[in-house]
């Protein structure tokens, strides 16, 4: 059974920069409600970021300045002392508003997870019926795993450039569908190496407080989130389903706390500037998975009773490498399958174990690493002088209390002794399918705990 | 409870239970009480098998498009090829880094 988290209504963003914010963005989107917390330490000793103050017995608080908005302290809190910001009644609203198009950008991991909220085993999967309810409640659909897909082609490409500039090469030919472009790579030898995965706002976040020494190191590409947001306002507007792109309220849909932050940074209004439409933000909402099953229960739908098949089209169109971005390992494992595909030249057939890379995926190492051998075809032989690219890669499955998974990983990338050309950073331990979004499951304490803890609430306060 | 205030209880309370759950603590009381691996922490261990069962949904369902749909790997996405072809040319394009990359900024 999971168990309802509480929820306070959003509002906009910060008026002018403060501490670690910027304006406009939102600050204090997870917060300690004073008067249930009974001291237990437990979100302390989850936090990522040593972002919580307090210790055994006293009330607990998040030091906003700190804090990277993951939401693994409300996720853990056996008490239910942590509140989250909500965006619920902002997007019903906008449902109801026959003059716009609302965009549902779904998110990995919220597929294997919201059946919960409506009595399902954890980790039922739920897309055609989830697809079905967005619809019934008037959504539109932006699969996050077509923007994913975005990401791989652009992430692996950086990566594939940044290799190369290192490697000594200058331009890089690249096939793509019997196409062949010619990337100048020169300008990546500024890119250091080994190159971070970007699409999780919380390590983002993390690195621009903690780590901005490595900031040239995390792949330029925005979040899924972010790309499909700045391509439904752009080409989907335009090319694909023909309405204004004033029209249009993206709402994503995300297994995490962080998106809603991610959401509201100034620099996320790209369409409005590649239009040159003032004051268009690229995400306008996002929802949890928590707040999502929230909407469906205020709109009488129960995604569980419609039928669970699919029919993908347009940007509901997705990839195997895709959907895996919800896991820890994920991402890795799509940008290896991307990347083998373009250095090798060659094609498996889906099925084939070929795509495989089960060295990358992990549930409970906190870290991960592997050398994955990719043969390269004729002219990146000659190129590359060698038969053989030996990919090292390194998956951080968590960013760990207080940094503990990440920290060493990280310092030897600072220190220039990293032996990676690639490493993944999931600050939720199991990656999203682990997000504070998502459905809660009560932490279950010792009996001694429940003990105390009901001894201590008799005792004078 | 006397004299006592909830505060203190809890404190020392919270220290015994420490040591009858754990053994005695190896590092002394503050930050190091958290264990390097969240894995192994208790509330990482309750998290196991919730994130398994998670995972193995998201692997089922790279299964499903792989066999339904013939697609393993993100170029293989038609609507991808569409997108580039139709707009934003090729990765790394001029629109590509005006769309779909970033910058960040220290916050220190
Ligand atoms: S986990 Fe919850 S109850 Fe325990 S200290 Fe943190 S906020 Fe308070
Ligand atoms: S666990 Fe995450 S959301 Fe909670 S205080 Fe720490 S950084 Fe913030
Ligand atoms: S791991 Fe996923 S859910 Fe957790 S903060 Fe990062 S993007 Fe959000």
């Amino acid at each position: 059974m999971v168990r309802k988290v509480k929820t306070f209504k959003g509002d906009g963003g910060v008026p002018n920069d403060t501490g670690t914010y910027r304006k406009g963005e939102l600050r204090g989107i997870i917060k300690i409600d004073q008067e249930t917390c009974v001291g237990c330490d437990t979100c302390r000793t989850v936090c990522p970021a040593g972002a919580v103050k307090g210790s055994v017995g006293e009330k607990h608080s998040i030091d906003v300045d700190r804090c990277i908005n993951c939401g693994q302290c409300l996720l853990n809190c056996p008490f239910g002392a942590i509140e989250q910001m909500s965006f619920v009644d902002h997007v019903i609203e906008k449902l109801k508003d026959k003059k716009t198009k609302v965009v549902a950008i779904i998110a990995p991991a919220v597929r294997v997870a919201i059946a919960e909220e409506f009595g399902a085993e954890p980790g039922t999967l739920t897309v055609g019926r989830l697809w079905a309810a967005l619809k019934t409640a008037g959504f539109d659909i932006y699969e996050n795993n077509f923007a994913a897909d975005q990401t791989i082609l652009e992430e692996g490409t950086e990566l594939l450039a940044r290799v190369a500039a290192h490697s000594g090469l200058k331009e890089l030919p690249v096939e793509l569908w019997g196409k062949k472009i010619v990337l100048e790579v020169e300008e990546f030898k500024h890119k250091p190496l080994p190159q971070f995965t970007s699409c999780c706002p919380a390590w983002v976040r993390y690195a621009e407080i903690y780590y901005p020494k490595v900031l040239p190191n995390i792949s330029s590409c925005k979040s899924p989130q972010q790309m499909a947001g700045a391509t439904a306002k752009t080409y989907g507007a335009k090319d694909v389903w023909k309405v204004k792109p004033e029209n249009i309220f993206t709402v994503g849909v995300m297994p995490c706390t962080a998106k809603i932050f991610e959401a509201s940074r100034p620099e996320f209004d790209s369409a409005g500037r590649f239009l040159k439409i003032s004051g268009m933000r690229d995400v306008d909402a996002v929802l949890t998975t928590r707040d999502l099953a929230e909407v469906f229960r205020k709109l009488n739908i129960n995604p569980m009773k419609l039928p669970e098949e699919r029919q993908p089209k347009d940007f509901m169109q997705y990839t195997g490498g895709a959907t895996i971005f919800g896991v820890s390992g994920g991402v890795m494992e799509a940008a290896v399958r991307f990347a083998f595909h373009v250095l090798s030249g060659l094609e498996p057939k889906a099925m084939s174990p070929q795509w495989d890379f089960e060295d990358v995926r992990g549930y409970r190492h906190p870290v991960v690493s592997a050398t994955i051998p990719v043969p390269l075809k004729a002219d990146y032989k000659k190129a590359f002088k060698t038969d053989q690219l030996n990919i090292k890669v390194c998956v951080v499955n968590g960013i760990g209390p207080d940094g503990a998974h990440l920290k060493p990983v990280i310092e030897d990338v600072v220190a220039g002794k990293s032996p990676y050309h690639f490493i993944e950073v999931m600050t939720c331990p199991g990656g999203c399918i682990n997000g504070g979004g998502q459905p809660c499951h009560p932490v279950e304490l010792s009996l001694w705990e429940k003990f105390l803890y009901a001894l201590a609430g008799s005792a004078k306060k | 409870m006397g004299n006592i205030t909830r505060r203190a209880f809890i404190k020392f309370a919270g220290l015994t239970s420490f040591v009858l759950l754990t053994g005695f603590p190896k590092l002394g009381y503050g930050k190091e009480f958290i264990s390097n691996n969240f894995f192994d922490t208790p509330v990482g261990r309750q998290r196991i098998n919730l994130i398994k069962a998670r995972q193995a949904g998201q692997y089922k369902d790279d299964i499903i498009m792989r066999e339904k749909f013939k697609m393993a790997a993100s170029h293989e996405n038609p609507m991808i090829k569409k997108f580039y072809s139709e707009f934003a040319h090729h990765p790394l394009s001029e629109i590509s880094e005006a769309l779909l990359h970033t910058h960040y900024k220290a916050r220190v």
